[in-house]
């Protein structure tokens, strides 16, 4: 597999604050703090963490929807190298047609006063590829292969339920056949069997159109069906990223331990044992030292309150950010036997 | 095509049947808007007046300058279909008027003359005037053969109060809309600018308007009018007048455009559309105006009477429009006195007129902003 996307130590501080009238921020909320990984063309990385941890931030900064503070983003396409972070905002909206975005409340991702057919050709007439009988066409074409029926393509999103406008959307971002999609919780807003049938639907078109995702989620199931690699982040650093299997059996980082351990399960008289955080999540406008995660760890040493620990391999494909790591260990989400039912 | 969505219905039921799921939100929010009864009687009261005024010149049985000396300061003239004798009469009259002095005070005034009819006619000839501006005609809708017609009376120059009113409507209505116009164009652009760029420009835009907002309206008005030369036309005067409500009215709509644009700045769709490549022209035309038109007509409606009535009590004042223009203020100016009220209260009726079109705005703008977002919950 070719590396599809490179991402470099991207930031993303929002001032906050004002001294005065027209003074400076008086401090930054580092919603992004230096983050850097690669994913690779075809695959599906999910993105994990509890809310506030810069997943959305962070996947928007990659398509530069949020302008990242610095850092770089390079995008490798047929032999091309590209800095996104370098181009101007018509090179911009050129790249944006190989990289789109699903949002999470399909009920404000649509235009309410659009039908459903201005919707999903609304990306071929801003880019002036195609109009006329030409968009009905592909509209038509992307529609079916969404799983909508192409007779209900001139009402309006109103008439639509959730699991059809998330389709839409979905049918919005690849009608101009891009090759990377960034899933902003794509499914977290659905009922759970509508769920089920949007992660079917994202990974047969994967295979089908060869898509590489950016899978940003919340619920750990899900990301479980549908990832092939899966990074967590916790207060706007990664603290681990590992194949799928590795994160969930042998987690390495303890804040990951302490998500597999919350993921509720499916059989109503099992008794559930998370292992629980304690205290609060520290602000990201004024993060701790050394380890972001040192406040709620419960291995944590003076060393963690110190130094930052770094990502680093730990087993292959594996990589962690914690000082113990070596030594720690540590839980994993569930029993292999269970896993194997999902 | 065969699809259900797209056969063209034939029959008039088929037509008449509500397809919600393919409805725009202009379809959906005048469903809305029906439902609201008394937005509809404002939409009827308003339709009547604007038909007024537009056939103004047709519907008045005199031009509105023409004096009638043998009716001075005449109170209304009935319409009769039953006479003195109870007999019927198919074809409507009014009774004949004779003057003659009072022997007490000397003051000219009219008899009713019971046994004289002057029928009422349909299409007569009167004083000529040009319809719509472009033709010379003299033809009105009704008059009374053999004499005069005053549906609400005459002022002191014998001039009828009823085509005076319908002139004033025409006048005074048409001041509301090009004032409500350019309140509005002024107000989307001040607050496009303020709500799209933010910063300097939006703190810059909201003091503004915070200052304008705090000069008590009245005064503003005045000193701007008190401005203009005494010897403009009265066309020169018109424009003007509209000019300066419209300066002081745009501030509501610069604020509301401000806000909507802002809160729709930060809607997924608008980053969607942002993502699909649209230009930032495209993504305001086409993404965002569409959204805060609906609106925008809510804050239009509402400025409208505000407008109306700062025309009229600017007129009142005597120093909005003056004659020999008629509008509602100029008409009431008349009437300011307490011995013309008592002596000829008829002249208030153009008071009624404003009365009934601010009302007629009011209650259409409330069934507006209930209609405003047909995707509210």
């Amino acid at each position: 597999m070719s590396v599809l996307l490179e991402i470099s130590d991207i930031k993303v501080h929002f001032p906050v604050g004002k001294t005065g009238f027209f003074g400076r921020p008086a401090g930054y909320v580092r919603a992004v703090d230096g983050v850097s990984f690669t994913i690779e063309a075809g695959e599906t990385l999910g993105l994990v963490g509890e809310s506030g941890s810069g997943k959305t931030t962070l996947g928007r900064a990659i398509l530069r929807a949020i302008e990242p503070t610095s850092g770089t983003i390079r995008f490798h396409k047929d032999g091309q190298d590209i800095d996104v972070t370098s181009l101007n905002n018509k090179q911009l909206r050129a790249m944006w047609r190989d990289m789109q975005m699903i949002f999470q409340d399909p009920y404000s991702s649509l235009n309410p006063r659009m039908t459903v057919r201005d919707v999903i050709g609304e990306p071929l007439l801003a880019n002036k590829v195609a109009k006329g009988e030409e968009l009905k066409q592909r509209v038509k074409q992307i529609a079916t292969q969404c799983g909508l029926d192409v007779e209900h393509l001139s009402r309006y999103p109103h008439a639509f339920s959730g699991g059809q406008r998330q389709r839409i959307a979905i049918a919005r971002a690849l009608i101009l056949h891009p090759e990377f999609i960034v899933c902003d919780e794509a499914v977290s807003a659905l009922d759970v069997s509508i769920q089920a049938q949007i992660l079917n639907l994202l990974k047969e078109l994967q295979i089908d159109l060869s898509l590489t995702f950016l899978f940003i989620a919340h619920d750990l199931a899900a990301v479980a069906y549908v990832c092939d690699r899966v990074e967590v982040m916790y207060l706007g650093t990664i603290v681990e990223i590992a194949p799928t299997e590795g994160l969930y059996y042998t987690p390495r980082h303890p804040y990951t331990e302490a998500l597999m351990s919350a993921i509720p399960e499916a059989d109503p008289t099992k008794e559930m044992t998370p292992y629980l955080l304690t205290g609060e999540r520290p602000s990201p406008a004024n993060p701790p030292d050394g380890c972001r995660f040192n406040t709620r760890c419960r291995y944590a040493t003076d060393l963690c309150r110190t130094d930052v620990p770094l990502l680093t391999p730990i087993a292959s494909n594996h990589f962690v950010a914690c000082h113990h790591a070596e030594i720690l260990s540590l839980q994993g989400a569930m029993d292999h036997e269970e896993v194997a039912l999902i | 095509m065969t699809s259900p969505d797209t056969t063209i219905p034939t029959t008039k039921e088929q037509r008449n049947k509500r397809r919600p799921e393919m409805a725009s939100q202009w379809q959906l929010m005048w469903w809305k808007f029906k439902k609201h009864y008394l937005a509809m009687v404002g939409v009827i009261a308003l339709s009547v007046l604007v038909f007024l005024a537009v056939f103004a010149g047709i519907i008045s049985p005199d031009v509105p300058k023409a004096r009638n000396n043998a009716y001075l300061s005449g109170p209304p003239m009935g319409i009769h279909f039953l006479d003195a004798q109870g007999d019927f009469h198919l074809r409507p009259f009014v009774y004949a008027r004779t003057t003659k002095r009072d022997p007490v005070t000397l003051r000219k005034i009219a008899v009713v003359d019971t046994d004289t009819h002057w029928p009422i006619e349909f299409f007569v000839r009167g004083g000529s005037y040009k319809f719509w501006g472009l033709f010379k005609t003299d033809i009105h809708l009704f008059g009374a053969s053999g004499g005069f017609i005053h549906l609400f009376g005459t002022d002191s120059l014998g001039r009828d109060v009823f085509a005076r009113t319908l002139y004033a409507t025409r006048v005074s209505l048409s001041i509301g809309l090009v004032g409500v116009t350019l309140a509005f164009v002024i107000g989307a652009m001040m607050g496009g600018i303020a709500g799209y760029f933010g910063g300097v420009a939006d703190n810059v835009i909201m003091r503004l308007i915070e200052f304008i907002r705090s000069i008590p309206t009245l005064p503003l008005w005045l000193a701007l009018s008190a401005a203009l030369p005494r010897d403009w036309s009265s066309f020169q005067v018109y424009l003007a007048i509209t000019l300066i409500l419209a300066l002081v009215g745009w501030t509501h709509l610069a604020r509301t455009v401000r806000s909507k644009l802002l809160a729709l700045r930060e809607e997924d769709f608008t980053l969607a559309a942002k993502l699909s490549g649209c230009s930032n022209s495209r993504i305001i035309l086409r993404h965002l105006l569409p959204s805060f038109m609906s609106y925008m007509i809510v804050d239009v409606t509402i400025a409208f009477p505000e407008i109306l009535l700062a025309e009229t009590s600017l007129s009142f004042l005597g120093l909005g429009l003056r004659e020999p223009v008629e509008s509602w203020g100029v008409l009431l100016f008349a009437a300011q006195n307490v011995r013309t009220l008592a002596h000829t209260p008829w002249l208030l009726i153009p008071g009624l007129f404003v009365v009934i079109a601010v009302l007629a705005f009011n209650f259409i703008g409330d069934g507006a902003r209930d209609a405003a977002d047909p995707y509210s919950k």
